[in-house]
């Protein structure tokens, strides 16, 4: 047993030995290392090993699949149409993070506690997730379109003389990532809230704290990892977005579809990989600039 | 059981899984066909389609795929797939071992195959199994633009350009590009263009036909600097530039958008592929009142469509790729793409079509009349990936 051990240890590394007892999967390090064995095996092989295919693209000249060049990262950075479009990315990210976070939390708010038609609004939540985004994304090109019904119904306000543009716009962009990707946050958030034991939270009620003060002090604190992980997931999500802005974005294209606009019209597959690579990064650092500055906001 | 039993038992059986997981996929030897069962003739083959849009998709899946197989009594495989990725493919094929059997292509990527010596069967030399072929001009095809491609390609369709324009919103449309531009502001925030840099090719057709009505001597000044050196060039470029201020803005991401545009009646005029435009109207996917024109400077003839026959397929797939070719090129297919889906036959079958096959498309002599070859291919890529800079709305 102690030969077993020692072998997986340097499999697997010190680590292996302290995961053992959480998984609980018996105590033959041997069995631990086989069951990981396909879940690190479908990682390197359809994760990372891809990955750093494209990696090693986007440094091979254009045409070519081996070799060095910063060219394509050069092109790349000093096109104002793609740097814009990182920026754009980014932008609407953080936005369609945001506003799922302001959505999210009075919703989950409301439907933690029990009322008629509460199952019906959970499901309703689940609905964007449920269609295929490339069939949401038409769907809300049509119906946010200058003639479509909510257009048509906006314009019987008396105070609306004419279609108002929210297809092909940044700000209808956000609105339709936020229809798209909220449930990520509000389902997590919903869950968090859940799990508050409502005896914190009546202990504080009757210790005289105003309702905003046990919203402000008590639950939303506790609710934080909830949030936090859903609005991840929004963020990513939201990050590499690709039917909707290819549908109704215009000319407000972000990085995913100038990637595809890149590789798969243009044929510049280096380029592409370039500009993979950097929306790979920004991305990295977005959420791990996140997750210090949420970390900061907890409570030790 | 103690725990070396148990673990030799984990070994033994995960071994035994990945071995036969790997064992699974070696049942066929290589070069032997599917479609052949124990040893006899295949029957069933494989038809890639790599230069189909939407519309013509639908028509192999739904109309001509079932009718073919029951007709010839063969099982069809409809693969649709692109160019580039399938020459890359082909290339990777040895001599018996390819597995498609029939592609179904652009002009521009047969001249490219021939560039690249993929080897194809030289289609002359079938005649006998293919008589069908006699109906299409075989001896204009031997030069695809402008290149030899040794009658390997048969042609299937003859793709094109046109106006398109919904006569509920123009009564009285252009003619000409010259007449277009005179009469933009008639039409301003109403011309589609679709974004030259989309997956279709008709933004950047368009803008190429554009050029070529105000006379850019493409085929005269092939180096592209040279080109957009010239006077033509510039005076076409600020045409461009002040025309496209009378555009739909924002630029349609893809024809379906465009599409979207005329149903909502934002769009009254474009220039796009002919067959598609009207067969949406049967779809309700544009209004019933569009029409398609070409128009007098010239329309582009945007990708005629050919079929052909690797030579890397293994010798007993031929007869059935034969086969196919033939009934492709029958006049009931043919008049299929005339009456159903509006494109121009490969073959003479047009001289034969009932008088109303032309009410919703000019007919064939009027329509193929005033079409320009894309021979500048510089200038082409150029308005694919920097046409967005010349739009100025």
């Amino acid at each position: 047993m102690k030969l077993a051990e020692g072998s997986s240890t340097a499999i697997l590394g010190t680590d292996a030995l302290r995961i053992r007892p959480r998984f609980g999967v018996g105590r033959s390090p041997l069995i631990t290392f086989l069951l990981l064995l396909p879940g690190f095996g479908a990682i390197a092989f359809l994760f990372l090993l891809p990955l750093w295919l494209v990696i090693q693209l986007s440094f091979a000249p254009e045409g070519t699949d081996a070799g060095f060049t910063l060219d394509n990262y050069a092109a790349f950075l000093g096109s104002p149409t793609l740097r814009g479009a990182l920026f754009l990315t980014i932008e609407l990210a953080v936005f369609a993070t945001l506003f799922s976070i302001v959505l999210s939390v009075p919703l989950a708010l409301v439907l933690r506690r029990p009322f008629r038609g509460n199952r019906l609004f959970r499901l309703l939540i689940l609905l964007p997730l449920m269609i295929p985004a490339l069939v949401s994304a038409v769907g809300l090109r049509l119906f946010w379109g200058d003639v479509g019904w909510a257009n048509l119904t906006i314009q019987l306000l008396p105070f609306v003389d004419g279609p108002i543009r929210v297809v092909f716009t940044v700000p209808g962009l956000v609105l339709f990532y936020v229809w798209l990707f909220f449930p990520f946050t509000a389902l997590l958030t919903l869950a968090a809230l859940e799990g508050v034991d409502p005896a914190i939270e009546e202990a504080a009620e009757v210790s005289g704290a105003s309702r905003w003060r046990v919203l402000r002090h008590v639950l939303l604190p506790l609710a934080m990892p909830g949030i936090l992980a859903g609005s991840v997931l929004t963020f990513i999500e939201a990050f590499g977005a690709f039917s909707i802005p290819l549908i109704a974005g215009g000319d407000n294209r972000p990085l995913s579809v100038q990637i595809y606009t890149v590789s798969a019209i243009f044929l510049h597959w280096n380029q592409g990989a370039a500009m993979s690579v950097v929306m790979g990064a920004a991305q990295i650092i977005f959420l791990v600039t996140y997750f210090r500055l949420l970390r900061r906001q907890q409570p030790a | 059981m103690g725990k070396g039993p148990r673990n030799l038992a984990v070994l033994v059986t995960v071994v035994a899984a990945v071995a036969a997981a790997c064992n699974s996929g070696g049942g066929n030897l290589p070069g032997q066909s599917a479609g052949a069962s124990g040893g006899g003739a295949p029957n069933s083959i494989t038809l890639v389609d790599t230069n189909s849009g939407a519309n013509f998709q639908q028509y192999f899946n739904q109309t001509f795929i079932p009718e073919a197989q029951t007709d010839l009594g063969i099982k069809i495989s409809y693969v649709v797939s692109s160019g580039p990725e399938t020459l890359q493919r082909m290339k990777a094929m040895t001599q018996g071992q390819g597995d498609f059997d029939v592609i179904f292509m652009k002009d521009n990527d047969l001249v490219n195959w021939v560039k690249s010596s993929i080897p194809l069967e030289n289609l002359k030399s079938h005649l006998e199994a293919i008589p069908n072929l006699n109906k299409t001009p075989l001896e204009d095809e031997k030069t695809v633009l402008g290149t030899d491609v040794n009658y390997e390609g048969a042609l299937f369709w003859r793709s094109q350009g046109a106006t398109i324009v919904n006569t509920a919103k123009i009564a009285n449309p252009p003619k000409s590009w010259k007449e277009l531009y005179d009469r933009r502001a008639e039409f301003k925030g109403h011309i589609a263009w679709v974004r030259p840099d989309a997956k279709s090719g008709g933004g950047r057709t368009a803008m190429y036909a554009f050029f070529h009505a105000f006379g850019v001597p493409f085929d005269t000044v092939k180096d592209l600097t040279a080109l957009q050196a010239t006077p033509q060039w510039k005076d076409a470029a600020a045409k461009l530039a002040d025309f496209s201020t009378y555009f739909v803005n924002p630029l349609p991401a893809e024809p379906p958008d465009m599409f979207q545009l005329f149903n909502e009646g934002t769009a009254w005029i474009s220039d796009y592929a002919q067959d598609y435009t009207i067969w949406a109207t049967t779809q309700n996917l544009v209004p019933s009142t569009m029409k398609a024109y070409p128009m007098q400077e010239g329309e582009s003839k945007s990708a005629d469509g050919h079929l052909v026959i690797p030579s890397n397929i293994p010798d007993s797939h031929k007869p059935l790729a034969e086969k196919l070719i033939n009934y492709m090129l029958d006049d009931k297919i043919q008049l299929q793409l005339l009456t159903q889906m509006y494109q121009y036959p490969g073959t003479d079958v047009y001289t034969r079509a009932p008088a109303d096959a032309f009410t919703k498309i000019p007919p064939f002599e009027e329509g193929r009349k005033p079409l320009f070859t894309i021979t500048n291919n510089d200038a082409y890529t150029y308005f694919q990936q920097h046409g967005t800079e010349l739009i100025k709305h």
